[in-house]
C-alpha cells in the first residue's frame, strides 16, 4: 500500500535532477503537498505537518499556495488536507497527554488559509478552469462535513452553478462541467460519511447536512441537472459505443453516460434523504477531537456568479478580434454526452450508477487527466491508489496477510487493477476523441504492465477479451480501430505474446465481420511497429493461410508494374527510371518525359491515355528509388518536384493517386505517407485524395463501402485541409499583432512629438491594419484555404451520402438480429454507417459552421426511404445540438 | 504541477562541454524546438517503424506532422548505428512523444527520446572512432539488435541485416544529403516558389546554433 521508495525511483528512470535546494518557503509548501506520501502514515502525521505549519505561520499565501497546489493536483489526499485544516481551524490542542506546546497568543490560522484559497477559487472562476474548480468544490464538501464550512453558503455555491444548468442555449461543455461541479459537491457532501458508532453524533448530522439545510434546494439541483441531461438527447445517436442503426433511443448495457450515471446516484440519494451510511471516503478528521462548536466559527463561503461562457475564437469572424492565440478552442472535446464502456462485471469493478462508484471513476479520471505529464507517476499513484479509500473498498495485494475479520471486510471489495483498467480503457475510448491523444492512454497502461505485470496483466489480458467480444455486439468503428492500434502498440511493447488461437474459430466469419476486420488490423499494426516475419511467428500455423486473410501472403514490399521485360512499357520506363537514379537535372527529365508522351503517341497511344500512362511510369519510377526508406522518398520528391508539377495538371492528380496507390498496393502505411507528402508538398489536394478514397477498387472486392484503410485516407486529407487553415491563421493574427504593434509605436511616437503634426499623418496612423499589403495577402490565402477546406469536407460529406443511399437492407432491428447472416457486402456497409457517423461528430464544429450550405449541396432531392431518413437523422443531430 | 511530480516533457539536463552558445541560448532553442533525438534503437529498425509510433503524437488538424527522419548511420560503413533524429511541424508534437514514447519499446527496445537543437549538416553520422556511436564502443555486453559481439546475430536479424545494409549505400555529404520533408504551404498566387524543407518560425536555422557533444549524450544514455 505504500509509496514505495518513493524518492528513490522519481527521479531515476527520467535522467532529471531532482529539484534544486530549497528556501523555506519552498519547504513549506513541499511539506504541505507531500503530506502522506511516506509509506507509513497516521493522523499523528498530520498533526505534525500542522506543527511544522504553525512553526511558520507568518506565510500564509505560501501555505494556502500548498492546499490549493494540492487540492488540484492530488485528489485522494483531500480528505486528509480537511483534516490538516480541521486541526488549523482551532486552538492548540495539547499532543496525547503532554503539556501544551501552544504559544500563548497563537490564533488559528485556518481562516486566513481558507480566504487565501478562496481568492485561488476565484481566479478558476474566472478562468473557467473547470477541472480545478470541481476539485476545490470537493474539498469545500468534505470541510463542510467536518464543520468547517458553513452549510448555507455551501448550498448557495452550488447553487450558482446549478444556475448554469437553466442558462437558455448554454453548450453543452458548460453545462456538463456545472452539473458535474453540483453533482459531485452533493455525493461527496450527502455520501461522505461511513458510519463509526464512536463518532455517531458527529457523523449522523453530516451525512445530511445540506439536504437539511433545504431538501427543497438539493432536490431543485437535482431537477436541473436532469433537465439539461434530458435537453442533450438528440446527439446521443452520434456517439453511443454500441453501433446499433436501428436503436434510436437510449440503450444498452455495458457502457454508461456520465451525466446519466451521476444522476443515479443522485436520485438515490435523494430518495433515500442522503442516509446513505456507506462511504468509500475516509475521514481523518474524525480522529481529532472536535472543539467546543462555540469556539469554531465555521467560514463562510462569499456568493459567487459564474461568469459567462468565453467566446470561442474559432468562430469568429476574422475581422473580429483574434490576437489571443492561448485561446485555443475548448468545446471541441466536450460537445457531446461521454459514454464509458463498463467491461467488468459489478463484483469486480464498482458500478458507475452508485454512489461510491461514481466517486471511484470520477477520481481516476481525474488522476488520469492530472498525471499525463508523467505517465510512470501516474501508474504508481493508480496502483496505490486503495490507501486512499476507506479499508476494504478495495481487495488487498495477494498474498498480503489477512484474517478471518479481513475476510469479511474485503468480502465485497473491488478490483484495484480492473478498476483502473477499464477507466483507462474507456477514457482511451472515448468519442469522437478523448481527452489526450490516445498513444499516452497506451503508455500507461504500460507502465502500469512493468509495474505490477502479475496483477495487472491478467486485467489486461480480460480486458482485450471483454472489447473483442463487444466487436460482434457493433462496437462503434472508431473505438474498434484504436482499440487495434492499443493493441498493437501493447503487444509491441510485450514481446507480442497473445494467445491468437483461441480467435482461430472467428476466421470462419464472413471477411469484414468486425472481428476479422480487427485481427486484420492489429496484425497489420504489428507489423508495421516490427516486421512481417516477427509476427508470422507469433501467430497459429493455421492464421498463416490466406484464406485466413489475417496475415497478408508476403511482406508489404513494393509493387514496380515496369519490372517485367516483357511488359510493353518496359523500356521507355528503365530509360525513366535510369536518368533518375543517375540523379539527372530535373530540366532534362522534363523534358524526356515530354518526348516519352509524344513517342508513346506516335507509336499508337490515344491523345487521353497516353499522359495517364506517363504519370504513372514518372511515380511509379520516382516511388521506386525513394522506396528504400522514408527519406530516401522525400529526397525523391524533393529533387523532382518540378517534374511532379508539369505532370499534375488536368487528369494528372487523380492519376499520380492511382500510380502511387497502386506502387504500394501491398503496404497501406506507405500508401498513407505517400498521400500525405504528396498533400504537403501541394501536388495534390486533400480534395483528390478524398474522392481516390471513396471510388470502387477491385482490391476491396468491389464493395463500394469505406473500410477503416480508406476512412485513415478520409481523416488524413480533412485534417491536411484543416491544418492549413490553422496555419495560415496563425500567421495572419501573428502579421495583424505585429502591425497592430508597430502602428500603436508610431501612434506613440506622432503624438509625442505635439501638435505641430499635420492631420495627414494623423490620419495615416488610424488607418486599418487589413490595408497593409502583408497582411491583406495573408488574409487573401487564409480564405482561399478556407474555401478548400469547406469544399473538401462538402466533398466527403455528399460521397458518403452517395455511397449509402439505397442500404436499407441492414438497418431494421430484424436484420440486426440476424446479422450472424449478413454477408460480406452488408458488413460493408455497416462499417461505412459508422465511418459516416464519425465523420459528422469528429467534424461537427466544422460542419456545423457551413450546415446550411451543406444541407443544401448534399441532401437536397433525395428519396425517402430508411436509409435517406437515417442520413439526415444523423445529419441533424450534428448541426442542431441544442 | 512540477511541485508535485517532475514532468517528463523536459530536456535531459547534461551540459556540452563543445558547445560556444550559452545555456540560456540553448534553453529557449529547446522550448521551441520541432526535433527529437531518438536513442538505443536497433540497428535494424527502419525509418517505417519510426515513422509508425512516432506518427502517434502527431496534431494533424493544427498543422502538424512528421517532417522528416534522419537515420543515423555509421560513418564509414554507411550502415544505420542505432540514433535518429525525428522532426515534426510543431513543438507540441515533439513534447508529446517526450510524455508518451520515451522509455516505451521499438522493434523490442527501449528507446529514449530527448528534445534536440535541430539537425545540422553532417550530424546524421556516428561520432565514435569506428564510425558508429560512442556507446557501442564502450559496450561490454552482447546486443543483437545492434551488431552483438560480431558474427552472433540471430537468424532473423541476418536476413534483416542483408537488407538494412544496401539501403543507406548511397548516403551522400554536403547540404543536399537529407530532405526538407516539406515546408510552409505556397501562397497562392506566386506559383512557382516553393520553400523547401522549412515550417514557420524556422528562419533561425543558420549557422549558429550548437552542436551538442553526442559523447555526452550517449553517456546519459546508457
Amino acid at each position: 500500500m505504500a509509496p514505495e521508495r518513493y524518492n528513490r525511483r522519481r527521479y531515476r528512470d527520467d535522467h532529471r535532477e531532482p529539484p534544486p535546494v530549497e528556501t523555506p518557503e519552498q519547504k513549506l509548501r513541499a511539506t504541505i503537498i507531500h503530506l502522506g506520501d511516506l509509506p507509513i502514515f497516521d493522523s499523528e502525521d498530520i498533526r505534525r505537518t500542522a506543527e511544522a505549519i504553525i512553526q511558520q505561520q507568518d506565510a500564509i499565501s505560501v501555505i494556502a499556495d500548498g492546499f490549493k497546489i494540492s487540492i488540484i493536483n492530488q485528489p485522494f489526499k483531500t480528505p486528509y488536507y480537511v483534516a490538516l485544516l480541521f486541526l488549523l481551524h482551532q486552538p492548540l490542542t495539547p499532543t496525547g497527554g503532554e503539556e501544551p506546546t501552544t504559544t500563548p497568543d497563537y490564533t488559528p490560522i485556518g481562516r486566513s488559509i481558507l480566504e487565501e484559497f478562496w481568492r485561488g477559487f476565484q481566479a478558476f472562476l474566472d478562468k473557467q478552469a473547470w477541472r480545478e474548480l470541481r476539485l476545490c468544490i470537493h474539498f469545500f464538501a468534505h470541510l463542510t462535513v467536518a464543520g468547517i464550512i458553513d452549510p448555507s453558503s455551501m448550498l448557495s455555491l452550488l447553487q450558482s452553478f446549478a444556475a448554469v444548468l437553466d442558462e437558455p442555449g448554454v453548450s453543452y461543455g458548460r453545462g456538463l462541467n456545472a452539473g458535474l461541479c453540483v453533482g459531485e459537491g452533493l455525493i461527496r457532501v450527502g455520501g461522505t460519511v461511513r458510519t463509526n458508532p464512536s463518532k455517531l453524533s458527529l457523523n449522523n448530522q453530516a451525512g445530511r447536512i445540506l439536504y437539511e439545510e433545504s431538501p427543497q434546494a438539493v432536490s431543485d439541483m437535482i431537477v436541473s441537472i436532469t433537465g439539461f441531461a434530458e435537453s442533450v438527447n438528440s446527439t446521443k445517436i452520434l456517439v453511443r459505443p454500441l453501433a446499433q442503426l436501428h436503436v434510436l433511443g437510449e440503450t444498452q448495457s455495458r457502457s454508461n453516460e456520465l451525466l446519466k450515471s451521476l444522476l443515479t446516484p443522485l436520485q438515490q440519494l435523494l430518495e433515500s434523504k442522503f442516509l446513505n451510511d456507506a462511504s468509500v471516503f475516509p475521514q481523518p478528521f474524525t480522529d481529532f477531537i472536535s472543539p467546543d462548536p462555540s469556539e469554531m466559527t465555521p467560514f463562510v463561503l462569499p456568493s459567487i456568479l459564474v461568469p459567462p461562457e468565453v467566446m470561442e475564437m474559432e468562430n469568429m469572424d476574422l475581422s473580429g478580434n483574434l490576437y489571443d492565440e492561448d485561446n485555443k478552442p475548448t468545446g471541441r472535446k466536450d460537445e457531446f454526452p461521454e459514454y464509458y464502456l463498463s467491461l467488468f462485471d459489478n463484483e469486480i469493478t464498482p458500478d458507475i450508477r452508485t454512489p461510491s462508484g461514481y466517486s471511484i471513476h470520477a477520481m481516476l479520471r481525474d488522476i488520469i487527466n492530472i498525471f499525463e505529464v508523467n505517465r510512470k507517476e501516474c501508474a504508481r499513484i493508480l496502483l496505490e491508489l486503495p490507501r486512499w479509500f476507506t479499508q476494504g473498498t478495495f481487495k488487498p495485494k495477494p498474498g498480503a496477510a489477512s484474517d478471518e475479520t479481513d475476510q469479511a471486510l474485503y468480502d465485497k471489495s473491488w478490483q484495484i487493477e480492473s478498476t483502473v483498467i477499464e477507466t483507462i480503457l474507456s477514457s482511451m475510448l472515448l468519442i469522437p476523441e478523448p481527452q489526450h491523444k490516445p498513444v499516452y492512454y497506451f503508455s500507461l497502461i504500460t507502465e502500469l504492465c512493468k509495474l505490477s505485470p502479475s496483477t495487472i496483466g491478467p486485467a489486461v489480458g480480460k480486458s482485450i477479451r471483454k472489447l473483442y467480444a463487444l466487436l460482434g455486439d457493433g462496437l462503434d468503428v472508431e473505438m474498434a480501430d484504436r482499440f487495434s492500434d492499443w493493441f498493437a502498440v501493447h503487444m509491441s511493447n510485450f514481446n507480442f505474446l497473445w494467445v491468437w488461437k483461441e480467435w482461430l474459430p472467428d476466421v470462419n466469419l464472413p471477411s469484414n465481420h468486425p472481428k476479422r476486420t480487427f485481427m486484420r488490423r492489429a496484425v497489420e499494426y504489428e507489423i508495421r511497429l516490427s516486421y512481417y516475419d516477427r509476427i508470422l511467428k507469433t501467430l497459429p500455423e493455421a492464421m498463416h493461410a490466406p484464406e485466413a486473410n489475417v496475415m497478408p501472403s508476403q511482406a508489404p514490399g513494393p509493387e514496380y508494374d515496369y519490372d517485367d521485360p516483357s511488359h510493353p512499357h518496359y523500356d521507355a520506363a528503365q530509360s525513366l527510371l535510369n536518368l533518375l537514379r543517375g540523379r539527372s537535372n530535373v530540366n532534362d527529365v522534363v523534358n524526356h518525359v515530354e518526348t516519352m508522351k509524344n513517342n508513346l503517341i506516335e507509336s499508337g497511344e490515344s491523345e487521353q491515355s497516353a499522359p495517364t500512362v506517363v504519370r504513372s511510369m514518372v511515380i511509379q519510377s520516382l516511388l521506386y528509388i525513394g522506396s528504400r526508406s522514408f527519406s530516401h522518398f522525400l529526397n525523391a520528391m524533393e529533387r523532382y518536384l518540378p517534374l511532379l508539377r508539369a505532370i499534375s495538371n488536368g487528369e494528372g492528380k487523380s492519376d499520380i493517386l492511382d500510380a502511387a496507390g497502386d506502387f504500394w498496393r501491398k503496404n497501406w502505411q506507405m500508401v498513407v505517407i505517400v498521400f500525405d507528402k504528396l498533400m504537403q508538398y501541394q501536388i495534390v489536394e486533400p480534395i483528390n485524395v478524398v474522392v481516390w478514397a471513396f471510388a470502387p477498387r477491385s482490391v476491396k472486392g468491389n464493395n463500394t463501402g469505406l473500410t477503416t484503410s480508406e476512412w485513415q485516407l478520409i481523416r488524413g486529407s480533412v485534417n491536411k485541409a484543416i491544418g492549413r487553415v490553422a496555419i495560415s491563421k496563425r500567421k495572419l493574427v501573428a502579421l495583424r499583432k505585429e502591425e497592430d504593434d508597430a502602428h500603436a509605436r508610431m501612434k506613440a511616437r506622432t503624438e509625442g512629438a505635439g501638435m505641430d503634426v499635420d492631420t495627414e499623418v494623423r490620419e495615416d496612423v488610424n488607418v486599418n491594419v487589413d490595408s497593409s499589403p502583408a497582411v491583406a495577402n495573408a488574409l487573401k490565402n487564409y480564405n482561399t484555404l478556407a474555401l478548400e477546406q469547406k469544399n473538401t469536407l462538402a466533398r466527403v460529406l455528399s460521397e458518403f451520402v452517395a455511397s449509402l443511399r439505397g442500404s436499407n437492407s441492414i438497418l431494421g432491428e430484424l436484420s440486426w438480429s440476424r446479422r450472424s447472416q449478413w454477408s460480406e457486402g452488408e458488413w460493408s456497409q455497416w462499417e461505412t454507417w459508422g465511418w459516416y457517423r464519425h465523420f459528422l461528430r469528429a467534424y461537427s464544429h466544422h460542419l456545423k459552421a457551413h450546415s446550411v450550405t451543406f444541407e443544401a449541396v448534399c441532401f437536397a432531392g433525395l428519396e425517402s426511404d430508411d436509409a435517406t431518413s437515417l442520413l439526415k437523422r444523423l445529419w441533424s443531430a450534428t448541426i442542431d445540438q441544442d | 504541477m512540477a511541485h508535485v511530480v517532475p514532468l517528463l516533457d523536459q530536456p535531459s539536463n547534461y551540459k556540452d562541454s563543445q558547445n560556444r552558445v550559452d545555456r540560456q541560448a540553448q534553453f529557449e532553442t529547446l522550448s521551441k524546438s520541432t526535433t527529437l533525438y531518438i536513442g538505443n534503437l536497433s540497428f535494424y529498425t527502419t525509418e517505417e517503424q519510426i515513422y509508425e509510433l512516432f506518427s502517434k503524437c502527431t496534431s494533424p488538424e493544427e498543422g502538424g506532422g512528421v517532417k522528416r527522419i534522419i537515420m543515423g548511420l555509421d560513418r564509414n560503413t554507411k550502415t544505420p548505428c542505432g540514433f535518429c533524429f525525428v522532426e515534426y511541424y510543431t513543438h507540441a508534437e515533439a513534447l508529446a512523444c517526450m510524455r508518451y514514447v520515451s522509455g516505451t519499446k521499438l522493434d523490442e527496445r527501449v528507446i529514449r527520446c530527448d528534445l534536440d537543437l535541430g539537425y545540422k549538416e553532417g550530424r546524421q553520422y556516428g561520432r565514435g572512432k569506428s564510425g558508429g556511436q560512442v556507446r557501442d564502443e564502450h559496450r561490454q555486453d552482447y546486443d543483437a539488435g545492434r551488431g552483438g559481439w560480431g558474427a552472433q546475430a540471430q537468424r532473423l536479424e541476418m536476413e534483416r541485416r542483408r537488407e538494412v545494409e544496401a539501403r543507406y549505400q548511397d548516403a551522400t555529404d554536403g547540404p543536399d544529403a537529407v530532405a526538407g520533408g516539406g515546408g510552409d504551404w505556397k501562397d497562392r498566387g506566386d506559383s512557382t516558389v516553393l520553400k523547401r524543407g522549412r515550417s514557420p518560425g524556422d528562419e533561425g536555422d543558420g549557422g549558429s546554433r550548437a552542436v551538442r557533444s553526442r559523447k555526452e549524450r550517449e553517456q546519459d544514455d546508457e
